[in-house]
């Protein structure tokens, strides 16, 4: 199930009204809750995972990040 | 400025003392020689000493350590003290407790209740100060004269292994030596010589965040359990945890800001303002006073492999894991826990020398099973990039008003780890159990009949537990050299549900408390090829 076109443009214009009525500054704790509230209700790994990747997608890794072994 | 810092124990200080020497070297080769007299070393030596093994430890201090340190034992690390006769002087000193609360800034974002066995011989987790924990593993060492030596100011500063022996370089004040062993356990810790000596290498990462953690004595009356405030006014863009011990000691470790230069936050003026300032914060007016301070960095590093030929390594020698969660020593503590027996049962020829492959193959495993909660509690406390610190920001303010965040502020707590993938499991009649331990896992506790725990039942030995089976008693232990109980347990609601038990049905326990094999009826011949199978290492 996806969003259709209009509701989507809709709701991108209502986030960007309103993140930019918090400030500029707020914005980019505005979208990690946003993430994360998304996270939480999506309840679907994968599709998560594959929002990742999309969102990276134009984005080269730049410096790698040892994980724990 | 200068402080004033109090004590509240009692630091005996030990001399060196030289063996009997010849021409330089030790007259005795000793079967092992354990290099580090803290909590791991002081565990491995008197799991050993079960068996009836001798060894020597060589510790370049002269007294237990100063500070709370690794200020927290699980039921777990207290099963096993039990077997080595120390929990009951941990469980008098030590303050159990099972409640925590996190706050960002100043809202309360968790509360915390840790769940309690009530079936379990001990409480999830009891603060201790580290010093008390070698104290009593001292004392209990002190009834072994024959079986365990401790050469304090005794420095290891070179080693060489052979096939057949390990010889250390030992430096002391008065006089150095050489001394050769069968086998060399490294328990020297995170700066362990043992492990630069062979050349191992850790993997992982290592954090960039560092924590000051200080002890101070304060009669508050602020109750036992987990505080941790995000970004308090008294830290600010920082994290803080505070912990109660017994003798009115409370412990801080605060996280220090990118923008501090570690050297100067150290100093004891600017430390105990912080402390001051937090205390201040939280409405606490008791009187205090400082007693240690110290520096701590994170890490997730591990040894890939725990043995190496002649040379064992075990806790802060072979892995170094965040104290968040309470990993470090308790992880310790249950590597000589699986070694010890491993290594007895070699030495005394009950076993192939590639049974101390799957201490290694096991406790790796661990490791990296510790690593995965430590990593993500660790993340969480000192974010280690933007990425992480904005995610983390985003879930705190979040916090204070949905509670579904809450699994990502969770400290995480140590639980012990089974092997599902040891090399030593036998699976015969798996499916024909829907619950219980699978083998590699520890096993649950139960409340025997007076009032004794199954836990404090098991033994330097094998065990099969065979439950509702009167006949049991009866049957001949199998023919196996490896020591072995029978231990008969009527069956009971608690049995059913915990073990799956049926009449007949058998577990097999290996000495370190983890099942070896189950089977639906007791036979001799299944258990003495499972242990048969077990001392040779595994399977082929």
């Amino acid at each position: 199930m996806t969003l259709s076109s209009r509701d989507l443009e809709d709701i991108y214009t209502e986030l960007c009204y309103r993140m930019s009525e918090r400030g500029d500054e707020a914005i980019p704790e505005i979208l990690a809750r946003l993430v994360l509230t998304l996270m939480h209700q999506i309840d679907e790994p994968e599709r998560l995972r594959r929002a990742i990747d999309e969102a990276l997608e134009d984005y080269p890794c730049v410096r790698r990040i040892e994980r724990p072994a | 400025m200068s402080v004033e810092f109090v004590s509240y124990f009692d630091y005996v200080q030990y001399p060196p003392v030289l063996p009997e020497l010849e021409h330089g070297l030790d007259i005795n080769q000793h079967p092992v020689c354990i290099v580090g007299g803290g909590p791991i070393g002081f565990a491995l030596a008197l799991g050993l000493a079960r068996y009836g093994i001798k060894s020597v430890i060589l510790e370049s201090d002269s007294s237990v350590c100063v500070g709370s340190r690794a200020g927290c034992v699980t039921s777990r690390t207290l099963e096993i003290f039990e077997q080595l006769s120390v929990a009951a002087p941990v469980m008098r000193q030590g303050l159990p407790w099972s409640e925590g609360w996190s706050y960002f800034r100043d809202a309360q974002i968790l509360k915390l209740e840790i769940p309690q066995d009530p079936l379990a011989a001990y409480p999830r987790l009891v603060n201790i100060q580290q010093c008390y924990v070698e104290q009593y593993l001292l004392d209990a060492i002190s009834k072994y004269p024959d079986l365990i030596e401790v050469r304090w100011q005794s420095s290891v500063v070179g080693m060489k292994s052979t096939e057949d022996m390990v010889e250390l370089d030992v430096q002391t004040p008065v006089g150095s030596y050489q001394v050769r062993s069968d086998w060399v356990v490294a328990a020297d810790g995170a700066h362990s010589i043992v492990r630069k000596s062979i050349g191992a290498r850790f993997v992982g990462t290592r954090y960039d965040g560092s924590y000051v953690i200080v002890d101070i004595k304060m009669a508050s009356r602020l109750k036992e359990g987990r505080r941790a405030w995000f970004d308090p006014p008294s830290n600010p863009g920082a994290t803080l945890l505070m912990h109660k011990h017994r003798d009115d000691l409370w412990r801080f470790d605060y996280q220090l800001r990118e923008d501090e230069d570690p050297e100067e936050a150290v100093r004891p003026d600017n430390v105990l303002a912080r402390v001051r300032g937090h205390l201040e914060f939280i409405g606490e007016t008791a009187d205090w006073k400082p007693v240690w301070i110290s520096m701590y960095k994170a890490s997730c590093l591990t040894l890939e492999q725990y043995r190496h030929g002649r040379v064992l390594l075990a806790g802060d020698a072979a892995h170094l894991v965040p104290i968040f969660g309470v990993r470090g020593m308790n992880s310790g503590i249950d590597d000589t826990h699986n070694l010890a027996w491993k290594l007895a049962f070699v030495i005394k020829g009950l076993a192939r020398p590639k049974l101390l492959d799957s201490y290694s193959d096991e406790r790796v495993f661990a490791t990296r099973e510790n690593m995965r909660h430590a990593s993500k509690s660790a993340e969480f406390m000192a974010p280690p990039t933007k990425a992480f610190a904005l995610m983390r920001q985003a879930a705190l303010g979040l916090a204070v008003k949905h509670s579904w965040v809450s699994s990502l502020v969770d400290p995480r707590q140590s639980t012990a780890v089974g092997f599902p993938h040891s090399p030593l499991n036998v699976y015969s009649q798996e499916s024909e159990f829907a619950r219980g331990p699978a083998p590699g896992e520890n096993l649950p506790d139960l409340v025997l009949p007076g009032n004794r725990h199954l836990s404090s039942a098991l033994g330097p030995h094998f065990t099969a537990i065979v439950f509702d089976d009167p006949s049991a008693m009866t049957h001949a232990l199998p023919s196996v050299d490896a020591p072995t109980r029978l231990l008969s347990i009527a069956n009971s609601d608690q049995t059913s549900h915990r073990f799956d038990a049926k009449p007949g049905t058998t577990y097999l326990v290996r000495p370190d408390g983890h099942l070896l094999a189950r089977w639906r009826r007791y036979k001799p011949s299944d258990i003495a090829t499972a242990i048969n199978t077990c001392c040779n290492g595994g399977l082929a």
